[in-house]
């Protein structure tokens, strides 16, 4: 499901115009993305929790010309899916 | 690393916050929001969020593992599990979240507002600048308008009353200034096209408050353009009043009895140049400097047909052995000054090229002594009859 069929789908759902969906949609993924930077985890009940977590600095090598360089430490944003919601998934089938 | 975790209620008030609806709303919205991702994933197994990230249901191969407690191996089975993979753009913004205002930086993206904001600014500073500087520039642009528009009221005149070489010298300058005006207003209209595509979505509180300021930035932006346009007319409307200027006065000194009607009917060019008229001396003077004038323009004439004459290859500037890596095009840039002449190369050995492509290493290519008029890169001509003849050899 792309960005425009979950519009469509969220605003048959809700009974609202598709611009309107789309602006709360913005609206939420702006809130999530604010609340996120101040270093803090959200979860959302039943799904999981969304959270930024530090990465160190570390060292790679260049196959081609083994030349060695560090990559900085960062942030990045982890995804931990809840329990429950696990293990909803877990026994799905095998997808190819 | 303080992670303090962040209820669901803290979320929909900041999600109410930006889009300007109530709680009870945007709570309504993420519980669906939830529930839909929930269920599309599984149907699905991948779904995509624009500016956060995709989920995705991945496989995990089942694979052995030990207790380590008991040492025992045991089989984990192989199950399904949720992969998140972050938008790039959200990595900008959590790595530096106080540069930028996430929300904004998150909207620049689809939004040509914050650009043209950020022009905004810009173009006030450089018009501070101007301002500075505005009043002397005023009084010259409208000593040179008058004059320039002057002239060109005249100039329709004079090619009905004078059937001699200096016609074509006339029609060229017209052209100039219509080519000047059409690019003006296609100038002009890019700011309209600009403005036209501002989407009409983003929160209607922030189009209250940006509209006049576009609109402001549309009048900064066409006074600017104003002056800009000013700026590189001036000089060449001054050339052009030369040119056009000694014209007239070879004209003049042509056919004298004319004149005298001219005096009459244009009092403005006689106020810039023509007041050497009555006394002969001075004029008779001037005359050989038109003359040469005159003759410059006949000259210019076969300049043109040098491109339809047979090319003579006959006197050859240099002989070049090909080397690894040379090619016509590098010999072109290196004798003539630019690559599109190799065409010229080409033909003058014609003999052993069968074809443009059909170089090879050890060959000696003759460099001809070309006709300076056919290879003159301010002439766009020439590279026009370059490009054309280009075009023709790589057909064969």
């Amino acid at each position: 499901m792309n960005n425009k069929e979950l519009q469509v789908a969220l605003a048959s759902k809700l009974g609202i115009s598709q611009s309107e969906t789309e602006e709360l949609l913005q609206a939420t993924i702006n809130a999530l993305i604010e609340k996120l930077s101040e270093n803090k985890s959200v979860s959302i009940h039943g799904f999981g929790s969304f959270e930024v977590r530090e990465k160190n600095e570390r060292l790679t090598v260049n196959p081609l010309t083994k030349e060695r360089s560090i990559v900085p430490a960062k942030k990045a944003l982890a995804f931990k899916s809840s329990t429950v919601y696990k293990e909803k998934i877990k026994e799905l089938p095998r997808y190819e | 690393m303080n992670n303090t975790k962040i209820s669901i209620q803290d979320l929909v008030e900041s999600i109410s916050q930006y889009a300007g609806t109530s709680k009870k709303k945007a709570e309504d919205f993420l519980k669906n929001f939830q529930a839909i991702i929930e269920e599309a994933l599984i149907n699905d197994r991948i779904v995509k969020i624009k500016g956060f990230g995709t989920f995705k249901l991945i496989w995990n191969e089942a694979r052995k593992s030990v207790n380590v407690q008991t040492g025992e191996e045991y089989i984990i089975p192989g199950h399904t599990k949720v992969s998140f993979i972050p938008d790039v753009r959200i990595k900008d913004s959590i790595n530096n979240p106080n540069k930028v205002s996430l929300a904004s930086e998150l909207k620049k993206e689809h939004d040509p507002l914050a650009k043209l904001n950020k022009e905004a600014e810009e173009i006030k500073e450089i018009i501070a600048d101007i301002k500075s500087m505005k009043k002397p520039k005023d009084e010259k642009i409208a000593d040179n308008q008058p004059k320039a528009e002057n002239l060109e009221e005249i100039l329709p005149k004079q090619e009905i009353d004078t059937p001699v070489a200096s016609i074509p010298k006339i029609e060229t300058p017209v052209e100039n200034i219509g080519e000047e005006s059409i690019q003006h207003s296609a100038l002009s209209e890019g700011y309209v096209l600009k403005e036209r595509d501002l989407p009409v979505k983003p929160k209607r509180k922030l189009v209250k408050i940006l509209l006049p300021l576009l609109l402001l930035l549309l009048l900064l932006g066409i006074v600017l353009f104003y002056f800009n346009y000013k700026d590189s007319l001036i000089p060449q409307y001054k050339t052009k009043l030369v040119e056009k200027v000694q014209l007239i006065t070879a004209y003049f000194d042509k056919t004298e009895d004319v004149v005298t009607e001219e005096k009459t009917e244009k009092p403005k060019i006689e106020s810039v140049e023509v007041k050497s008229k009555p006394t002969k001396t001075v004029a008779d003077t001037i005359a050989p400097v038109k003359q040469e004038k005159i003759v410059k323009q006949i000259e210019e004439k076969p300049k043109v047909s040098v491109f339809d004459q047979p090319r003579n290859y006959s006197t050859i500037l240099a002989t070049e052995t090909i080397e690894k890596g040379s090619r016509l095009v590098l010999l072109a840039e290196k004798y003539y000054g630019h690559k599109d002449f190799w065409v010229y190369i080409y033909e003058a050995n014609k003999a052993i090229l069968k074809t443009p492509g059909s170089v090879f290493i050890g060959m000696k290519i003759k460099i001809p002594k070309l006709n300076p008029a056919l290879i003159d890169l301010t002439n766009p001509d020439c590279l026009k009859q370059a490009k054309e003849l280009e075009k023709k050899y790589l057909q064969q």
